[in-house]
């Protein structure tokens, strides 16, 4: 059990939640609803999905408010919500289909999106883009070739910052397992990924 | 954290996994990233490690989500309202909902064992009841009997005495 000697910010908001405060409950949607979507969003690489998914674990910490006790820090708590959801839909056959095509179409009409963005905010020319697309679904792939817990630990790791221990509560395991998946994970990306370092 | 390798500067003995994944991240502690960089120096493999390392990091950070639309909290709050209101199929469901019976199962079933067994009495006495009344009757038409017996020896034993007694006045009177 993660040790919580003083009550954080958000385990307090929680509380007030817990006493029918929704406005408590606005604040912690307003300040966890980007980073949790977008742990979802590059663990399900699905836009639409994600947000479905992000929208559950809100609606089950608002559904279990009542029995709300602080054992641990509440981004542990939501972030454990979050990781079995997604592992639970990464798991599921039919997502991994549905995920697939829609990774083939997203390639065909939304591909172009975010280095067309990139391009005007970096006023960078059409290859300059072209290269930037190539290089983000290299990356895209190489997380998504991770198996589903190594990459959850990456994505913890990496873009929320979270220490090992937190990361070991999240997915119910013991600290040395989380460096472990971390370095195998790791180990995968840097074999993946060389040739776009050398190639920039 | 272990260090076991920065003592020598040996590359025999290099650090602990987590120390490059933290120097990386930039966690490491300034003493010990400094340690871990003079190792680096003179050890190929870890020098090669912190590069390639170094490289997936900067890839990594050019992933950048796409932004949460704009419908997400109204979605959410309209999803919330649904739970606050259940639907009156809901409530029925809830009302009738397992645990709920669980809870009360020891007690009702209690209550139809008493219930069963009151109406089981009632309706195995009714005749055992007139029964009893015939037998009573006919019990307390045998005492009447009996006292009626008993009343008419007494009468007859009075009659006797009032003769006896009646024979007997003459002859004191003649005395």
């Amino acid at each position: 059990m993660e040790a919580v000697t003083a009550l954080d910010l958000d385990a307090q908001l929680m509380l007030r939640v817990r006493d029918g405060d929704d406005d408590s409950f606005r604040v912690l949607l307003e300040k966890h609803r980007n980073p949790l979507n977008h742990f979802l969003q590059r663990m399900v690489q699905d836009a639409g999905a994600s947000e479905e998914l992000a929208q559950e674990v809100f609606l089950r910490i608002y559904k279990s408010r009542g029995s709300y006790e602080p054992q641990a820090k509440f981004t542990t708590w939501m972030f454990r919500i979050a990781s079995h959801l997604a592992l639970n839909w990464l798991r599921d056959e039919r997502h991994e289909r549905a995920a697939a095509r829609l990774d083939a179409k997203f390639g065909d009409d939304r591909g172009g999106e975010l280095p067309a963005r990139e391009l005007r905010d970096r006023s960078a020319t059409v290859e300059e883009g072209m290269v930037y697309e190539t290089r983000l679904q290299e990356i895209r792939d190489s997380i998504a070739s991770l198996p589903a817990k190594q990459r959850a630990a990456v994505l913890m790791h990496k873009y929320e910052e979270m220490e090992y221990s937190q990361i070991a509560h999240v997915l119910e395991c013991s600290e040395s397992a989380v460096k472990s998946l971390l370095f195998r994970a790791y180990e995968t990306l840097r074999a993946r990924l060389a040739h776009l370092a050398m190639g920039a | 954290m272990n260090f076991p390798a920065f003592s020598n500067h040996s590359a025999k003995r290099c650090p602990e996994d987590d120390v490059l994944l933290d120097y990386t991240a930039g966690r490491l502690e300034p003493a010990k990233a400094a340690l871990f960089e003079r190792h680096a120096d003179g050890c190929a493999r870890c020098a090669s490690l912190r590069t390639m390392q170094a490289e997936v990091w900067t890839s990594l950070d050019a992933w950048k989500p796409e932004p949460v639309s704009a419908g997400f909290n109204r979605e959410l709050w309209r999803r919330i309202d649904a739970i606050r209101s259940p639907s009156w199929s809901e409530r029925l469901a809830a009302a009738v909902h397992f645990s709920v019976w669980k809870r009360v199962a020891p007690l009702a079933v209690a209550a139809a064992l008493v219930v069963t067994a009151f109406v089981f009495d009632h309706s195995a006495n009714q005749p055992a009841t007139s029964a009893g009344q015939t037998n009573s009757a006919m019990v307390v038409t045998a005492t009447q009997a009996d006292q009626l017996e008993q009343t008419l020896d007494d009468m007859q034993l009075l009659h006797a005495v009032d003769a006896e007694v009646a024979a007997a006045k003459p002859a004191h009177s003649a005395m």
